[in-house]
């Protein structure tokens, strides 16, 4: 009995050993290999450098980078990814999208249908650093794949905004796997102008985070041109809407009707209280005052936080603080004017 | 005789108790070994930089607060705020605390930084110490420095958390050096997933034996000195094969001290850190019930890039004050939590993680010690007990290499590894000597932690043993 054990012990010990041998031997030799690799890559880099800063520059020489191997293409591809990153002319930029296109589409082609998921996504980041419009159907090819994953649709997506590819929109609306607010916000910050347009006006049609991604974009990336529209979303039912509206309005310095402000300011939702006020700063209209001094009371800290700081933008404002400071029943009141009254002046100093 | 032969039942009792433990410990050890396996390999190789790129344009970013706390650290503390002011973030505020220093930390910030007081009201979202001010810099308008009465890392925390005034909270060790895109990496997944990931924590790699310039990492290398390796090998171990498992099914229970990121509107409701001796893994417990509680989709994550470097302790004394205080704060997060242990109402949490950390983490060095015990007995009793005690020991050698070089494997799946073909071999030898020696010392170290704990409390001793027990 206690001999049988024993030798099954005995088996599972060398059957063991025998794993762990060879998980060893593997990480040498891979780490040999790859070491070796890399010092290779390392070398062709320095050897076409100047041949390809030539290239890009007077676009001669460029015989000598066609290439086969594929540690030499890898080196290329990576001088290349530098030099687009340090070289912003127009013309290099295009030299490197045409270079790209002829000599490392097959590569990347295979490396877009590649079993890994990362060796697809650093595929995709490359079309998408040297702008390699003639790939587009491969693109499409992964697009419509079943390996596609949530990530790679996303980048898919970015790469159609930044080539304004017309089935953009449509992949948007509907896409394999929801988008996140932050795709969206992604995908709108890098479409085109008139693809923006042409969404805006289908606005209402959307998920809400569609919505919410779109408002908030116009208001990062200052489209005024936008401002009626986000006026006419003020009067929307959703407090989202309405609250992201004024945040983008507060933003973009766009100017909003006193009357108009004054239902926001008093509005039951603190955070459409808080982006009105911040309208209020860009406004800076006197009769504004005394609501705002009322906000200086408010229930929640960052209102009134809000108010005094936007009291202190106003012309007449520092007196009204001075005043609040010193005279307010409301100690909460008192301390926030007397806070941003210091900090003011840090500001000015 | 009799004796003799009841002894000897007893003991092998013991023996296959022990081996049975080992067995089931095993088993999750590979379950998680294959989900990482799994994961790591799916993004061996990606771009170090293109999926962070993005981040750093203001239009998705979300701006942080860094905390970092400070008592008595008037040696390190300039270095540690000079290298936060040049991270690649596009919006964050770095906030010190100052907790009751009794040295020069706060003149010596005041100095530097050119700071000057300021009434700033503070929002008391959470209660601490009386804070005495609070200091902003002339040089840098995102540097504030919070002067309190002295109350324990938690409570400076907390404080910091009160004055903080960006949606997410990074809580910093001051002795950790950080990778430049660390804050990038962390935040990633919060972004990607419009706020439903609500606290993500990084890898913590050594750093004694890296080459380090101005605050950053520039060799991965691997220490000389034995006791750092073998820490290497266990911080491998522990963040690449156990938490990317335990993450991928949102069962992660420690968002590592030294470099996490929280959601502060989460940490506020969750009534902040509490003052415990592990008040990192205290807070992640308290989140992950918070979250069962509301019934809410939320999820606590792990990035595998190493992003902060830490220095090991490399004297046996301080490693085992270090270790000793680990077990102990481990057992005070289950302690206040013990509710969730084997409660079905806690899902996963209950039913997986916090069974998995009192039995494996907490009571294993316990099983452990045992084994050892056994062991040595039996090579006195000879025989069939010898060859036994010989087979299981070398049994235990050889699978614990496995899971350390399979560490490796998966490290080298990762961005930053070890560069020369003489670390791997050194890691492998030094990976079979762990059974010798550094493995019976930490559990001894744990055992004791554990002791500590019953003799620390001896108040509520009795409440203690009920709970360790069950």
């Amino acid at each position: 009995m206690k001999q049988t054990e024993l030798f099954y012990f005995a088996i599972g010990l060398v059957s063991l050993l025998i794993i762990l041998t060879s998980l060893f031997v593997y990480l040498v030799v891979q780490k040999v290999i790859e070491n070796e690799k890399r010092r290779k890559i390392n070398e062709y880099k320095e050897r076409y450098q100047q041949t390809i800063f030539r290239y890009l520059n007077e676009g001669i020489g460029e015989g000598e980078l066609s290439c086969r191997s594929s540690l030499k293409q890898q080196a290329l591809m990576e001088l290349l990814e530098h030099f687009s990153s340090v070289l912003a002319s127009k013309h290099i930029q295009e030299r490197i999208r045409q270079f790209a296109e002829t000599h490392f589409q097959k590569r990347i082609r295979e490396q877009l249908m590649h079993r890994r998921w990362s060796v697809r996504m650093n595929a995709l980041f490359f079309i998408e650093d040297f702008r390699m419009k003639a790939m587009i159907n491969d693109i499409k090819r992964l697009y419509h794949s079943r390996k596609l994953t949530k990530s790679e649709e996303v980048q898919i997506l970015k790469i159609y905004a930044i080539f304004d590819y017309r089935d953009l929109y449509e992949r948007m609306v509907a896409p394999k796997y929801p988008l996140t607010e932050f795709a969206y916000r992604l995908l709108f910050r890098y479409m085109s102008d008139d693809m923006l347009s042409y969404a805006a006006e289908r606005f209402s049609k959307w998920p809400p985070i569609m919505q919410y991604a779109f408002i908030d974009i116009i208001g990062i990336r200052n489209r005024s041109e936008y401002g009626p529209f986000l006026e006419r979303l003020l009067t929307n039912e959703s407090p989202e809407i309405r609250i992201r509206s004024l945040k983008a309005i507060a933003a973009m310095g766009y100017f909003l009707d006193v009357s108009k402000l004054k239902l926001h300011l008093a509005s039951p939702h603190w955070q459409e209280r808080l982006m009105a006020i911040k309208v209020c700063g860009n406004i800076r209209a006197n009769e504004l005052i005394p609501q705002l001094v009322r906000l200086l009371c408010d229930e929640t800290f960052s209102v009134r936080s809000q108010a005094a700081q936007s009291l202190l933008r106003m012309e007449q404002g520092i007196e009204v603080l001075k005043e609040v400071a010193a005279a307010s029943d409301d100690p909460y009141a008192r301390d926030m004017a007397q806070e941003w009254l210091e900090r003011g002046l840090e500001t000015w100093r | 005789m009799a004796i003799n032969d009841q002894w000897l039942t007893f003991l092998s009792i013991v023996g296959w108790f022990v081996f049975a433990f080992m067995v089931a410990v095993i088993a999750f050890y590979s379950f998680l070994l294959l989900v990482s396996l799994f994961q790591l390999r799916r993004s061996y190789q990606l771009d170090e930089w293109e999926p962070y790129e993005e981040l750093l344009d203001v239009s998705y970013a979300k701006p942080i607060s860094i905390l970092v706390p400070a008592y008595n650290e008037s040696a390190g503390i300039f270095g540690t705020v000079r290298s936060l002011l040049s991270i690649e973030y596009p919006e964050y505020e770095i906030i010190v605390i100052n907790d009751g220093s009794t040295d020069d930390t706060l003149a010596k910030l005041i100095e530097s930084f050119q700071l000057v007081r300021t009434n700033q009201v503070i929002r008391q979202q959470l209660k601490t110490k009386p804070v005495r001010a609070v200091y902003r810099s002339k040089l840098y308008r995102h540097l504030l420095v919070i002067d309190k009465e002295n109350g324990g890392k938690a409570d400076a925390l907390n404080a910091g958390i009160n004055v903080s005034r960006y949606p997410y909270f990074c809580s910093i060790d001051g002795d950790s050096v950080l990778e430049r895109i660390a804050f990038l990496k962390v935040m990633k997944p919060i972004i990607d997933s419009d706020g439903e990931v609500i606290a993500s924590g990084g890898s913590i790699r050594i750093a004694n034996g890296c080459e380090i310039e101005r605050g950053e990492i520039v060799k991965v290398g691997l220490s000389r000195h034995p006791l750092v390796v073998m820490q290497v090998i266990e911080y491998l171990r522990a963040f690449l094969m156990g938490r990317i498992g335990l993450s991928r099914h949102n069962l992660l229970l420690i968002v590592s001290g030294a470099f996490g990121v929280f959601s502060k509107r989460w940490v506020i409701e969750a009534g902040g850190y509490a003052h415990t001796v592990g008040e990192d893994m205290e807070l992640v417990v308290r989140l992950h019930r918070l979250i069962k509680d509301r019934k809410e989709d939320r999820k606590i994550v792990y990035v595998p890039d190493p992003v902060c470097w830490t220095e090991a302790p490399e004297s046996i004394k301080y490693l085992r004050r270090q270790r000793r205080r680990w077990h102990r704060g481990l057992f005070e997060s289950l302690w206040i939590h013990r509710r969730l242990i084997f409660n079905p109402n806690y899902g996963s949490i209950g039913l997986v993680s916090m069974p998995y950390f009192l039995i494996i983490e907490f009571l294993g060095p316990v099983v452990e010690l045992l084994g050892y015990i056994v062991m040595v007995i039996s090579l006195f009793l000879g025989g069939v007990y010898m060859e036994f005690a010989i087979l299981l020991f070398l049994l235990s050698v050889v699978y614990g290499s496995i899971f350390s070089m399979a560490a490796v494997l998966l490290e080298e799946w990762t961005v930053r590894k070890f560069p020369n073909v003489s670390d791997l071999v050194r890691l492998f030898f030094f990976s079979l000597t762990e059974t010798l020696w550094y493995r019976p010392l930490t559990v001894l170290w744990r055992c004791e932690g554990i002791i500590d704990v019953l003799r620390k409390k001896r108040g509520w001793g009795e409440m203690v043993r009920k709970g360790v027990s069950k």
